[in-house]
């Protein structure tokens, strides 16, 4: 018997993890990528990703390497920065401190004392990339001891339940870092990200080496897009975070009784099906398009739930 | 006193000394004593460094909010224990016992027939004239008479070393959580100092809880649901509801989770839709508690929970209404209220207290007011106390004007003294005052969990003991 309250917060600080996690990854891959790259084309696609081009635009900051990651790292009015998400991970955690572990509270709040320390000390951007491996590392110490301490209850479910869903999310927009462009109407070519860009960001999604032991021979850059978004095998895949998403939601159902309503169940459907049916090529506009309707369908996916199970 | 230098500066002066005053027993003094000289004071001082960061990571925190957001601040942490033992623990424990049980048949009897004000026993405008006083729980049956489940004693040792009762707290007594942390930590980070002491243990303190009121649990349920209401993470004890609620496993709710329905059952929205409650354990004030019946502004509470308890659809613990016996007036008149109900003389006794509305009580503290501290009744965390021996000649005149004016809102006592323990300073140990909370909870019978909250005053000299003002905690060893 668990109240709605508490399933909310738990969903929450699920998200939570993934986004800052992803966040990171988004940064490392963006500076890696960007090292011969003018500044402000190489910075610029993080902020279409997370519609951020107006909120960035009110720091009165050019877009810099150093002024976009620090807006994505430290800046607390920023509701898309890693300080903030670790924050909101901290107070949903604080409202569920009797149902998580002490273990599990212990981490989140050493992990908010490390971020807020990060977001104090004005970083310079030789530092960037190993702020992001340690704050890399704390999401997988968080999830690490959520994994092994918190007793598989309702709490459990729904936390596991958030965080595959916006690990979901997440994948699409990294994937579709360099598709933006593709969304304008004119039908200018706009040449597709090469080689060189598949290669970071199958690194960055810790995806390269089973990448090269899955497609040996000849590797081509849609095999790569497929390979993220469809491999269940791999953890950060797409399809493998939905899936687990909807394992959750079947247990929620068949352990606990909390069973989904039509709106959720049809959410659910559409997303599958939208997923099933990709362009015939993981490439260019067409990809750009899939990639926006599955966050569409992630996005109805997560209302429906807020409507089932958060607010009674 | 071998190799250490932690006792070199150490005096209690006329105080008495937890550790040191301990004359009848010795080996608890000696035994301490030598545990402790194995230490210095830096490495000492770096292990409790270590121990209250700890305290910190493990959010064992009460939160302050300001402008610049939210801080978690612990309780200051002093690593050296403050014993009792077994044979004074067991006059506490009887005391205690017998307090709570008088307190609850006074409730009872101001709810109900109210013979002891009809019997001029206690003054019945001190009663039903008190802001705590509730009329709504005039004729309201409780489950075996238990109106203070959960009760606070606040204790002090005078300079002979007798216990004395300083106040009663019977509404919503905080602090036990630190008991509990108290313990843990001294296990975790000074396992080398507690090793084959015999003390009684603590960490059961959410069973008993929890069984403590399931016995008050209405009568026409038989699977009894619990939870704990907490007004939500802003509130400064947030962890103490935290860890009440985790220690007994049940739900930690706010206002908002709860319903009362048009059948006057309580119910939480939970995930798999309305689940019936039968016992709330609330940490909000009464004022807050029923938006229908008290404050119609409060956000915390829940409308309808009133209509509940009359209709005996659920309990609430503490009862509403239970502030009028915590009263600093009728904390005055707590032996004759003890006599009254059980006919036993009190096994602890009251810091000595002159009632102003007595006229004799009223002559003698306008004579002696530079020696005595005056309180206002009703109030409590320290509000509008005049400290007759610290106060200025305009201050005493004020006080004496405002007693002349309104006697019946005044009691007086004499300074009191509290005992000394050793404490731990960068410069070795120190003697500071300390109070004892003992918490004592009520079901069928009570029960009073060994030894209690050890509140120590961390400056020199200072007699205050509360967090807000510098007040640090120790852990309280009941000797088996």
């Amino acid at each position: 018997m668990m109240l709605s309250r508490f399933a909310e917060h738990a969903f929450w600080m699920g998200r939570y993890v993934e986004r800052t996690e992803n966040m990171c990854r988004l940064l490392s891959v963006t500076e890696v990528y960007a090292a011969d790259q003018e500044s402000e084309a190489a910075w610029r696609p993080i902020l279409q990703v997370f519609a951020d081009e107006a909120a960035f635009a009110k720091t009165g900051k050019p877009i810099t390497a150093l002024n976009v990651s620090r807006f994505y790292l430290c800046d607390e009015g920023n509701p898309n920065s890693v300080v903030f998400a670790i924050h909101m991970l901290k107070e949903n955690a604080r409202s569920l401190r009797h149902l998580i572990s002490t273990e599990s509270w212990r981490q989140v709040s050493v992990f908010n004392d490390q971020v807020a320390g990060i977001a104090k000390r004005r970083f310079a951007l030789s530092k960037l990339a190993e702020l992001c491996e340690e704050i890399r590392l704390s999401c997988f110490t968080h999830r690490g001891v959520i994994e092994a301490t918190c007793y598989r209850d309702e709490v459990w479910r729904f936390n596991r339940l958030g965080a595959a869903l916006e690990r979901a999310d997440q994948m699409t927009r990294l994937l579709d870092m360099k598709y933006f462009d593709f969304d304008r109407d004119d039908d200018d070519e706009v040449a597709p990200p090469d080689v060189a860009w598949w290669n970071t960001l199958l690194r960055t999604a810790s995806g390269y080496h089973a990448f090269q032991r899955r497609y040996s021979f000849d590797p081509d850059p849609t095999d790569a897009a497929g390979f993220l978004l469809f491999d269940g095998r791999l953890p950060l895949s797409v399809a493998g975070a939905i899936q687990t998403a909807f394992y959750h939601l079947e247990r929620l159902e068949k352990d606990f009784g909390a069973e989904p309503d039509k709106p959720v169940r049809e959410a659910a459907d559409a997303l599958a099906r939208r997923l099933a049916a990709p362009p015939e090529r993981l490439n260019g506009r067409p990809l750009h398009r899939y990639l926006d309707e599955i966050q569409q369908e992630l996005i109805t996916f997560a209302n429906a739930l807020n409507e089932r199970y958060f607010s009674p | 006193m071998g190799a250490s230098d932690l006792f070199s500066k150490y005096d209690p002066g006329e105080n008495f000394c937890e550790i040191f005053g301990q004359g009848e027993n010795a080996a608890i003094r000696d035994d301490l004593h030598d545990r402790l000289a194995a230490y210095r004071v830096k490495a000492l001082n770096k292990r409790n460094r270590a121990a209250e960061r700890e305290l910190h990571n493990l959010g064992i925190t009460f939160t302050v909010y300001s402008d610049a957001g939210a801080i978690d601040r612990i309780l200051p942490f002093d690593p050296i224990p403050r014993p009792i033992a077994s044979n004074d623990w067991s006059v506490l424990e009887r005391g205690c016992i017998q307090r709570v049980t008088a307190l609850n048949a006074f409730l009872t009897d101001v709810y109900s027939d109210q013979k002891i004000l009809k019997d001029g026993v206690v003054p019945r405008e001190l009663v039903v004239n008190n802001k705590h006083f509730r009329p709504e729980m005039v004729g309201v049956k409780l489950i075996h008479n238990t109106y203070t489940h959960i009760s606070g004693v606040d204790l002090i040792r005078d300079a002979k070393g007798e216990f004395l009762v300083l106040e009663d707290n019977c509404r919503s007594p905080s602090g036990v959580s630190y008991v509990i942390e108290n313990r843990h930590l001294m296990m975790r980070s000074f396992p080398d100092l507690m090793e084959g002491v015999r003390i009684k243990p603590v960490s059961d303190y959410g069973q008993q809880l929890r069984s403590k009121l399931l016995e008050t649990a209405p009568a026409s349920v038989d699977n009894p649901q619990a939870v704990l209401l907490t007004p939500g993470v802003f509130n400064s004890a947030y962890f103490e509801h935290v860890f009440l609620a985790r220690e007994m496993g049940v739900p930690l709710v706010e206002g908002r989770d709860l319903i009362v329905d048009d059948d006057d059952k309580v119910y939480m929205k939970s995930v798999s839709g309305l689940q019936p409650i039968h016992i709330i354990y609330r940490r909000i004030d009464d004022a807050f508690l029923d938006p229908e019946v008290f404050r119609e502004d409060s956000m915390l509470g829940v409308p309808g929970v009133m209509r509940a308890l009359k209709a005996g659809n659920v309990t609430i613990a503490n009862a509403v209404g239970t502030g009028v016996a915590d009263d600093k007036a009728v904390y005055a008149y707590m032996p004759q209220i003890i006599e009254y109900y059980l006919g036993e003389q009190p096994i602890l006794n009251n810091v000595k207290t002159y009632i102003c509305r007595d006229r004799d009580d009223l002559a003698y503290v306008l004579d002696h007011l530079d020696e005595l501290v005056v309180k206002p009744v009703g109030e409590s965390g320290g509000y509008g106390i005049v400290i007759g021996p610290k106060a200025s000649k305009s201050e005493l005149a004020d006080v004496r004007a405002a007693l002349k004016e309104d006697p019946e809102n005044y009691i007086a006592q004499p300074m009191i003294e509290l005992s000394v323990c050793p404490t731990l300073t960068e410069k070795g140990l120190g003697a500071r005052h300390v109070d004892l909370r003992p918490f004592v909870l009520t079901g069928k019978e009570s029960w009073v969990l060994p030894g209690g909250l050890t509140r120590v005053a961390m400056r020199e000299g200072s007699l205050i003991v509360n967090s807000s003002q510098g007040g640090g905690s120790k852990d309280t060893w009941v000797m088996q």
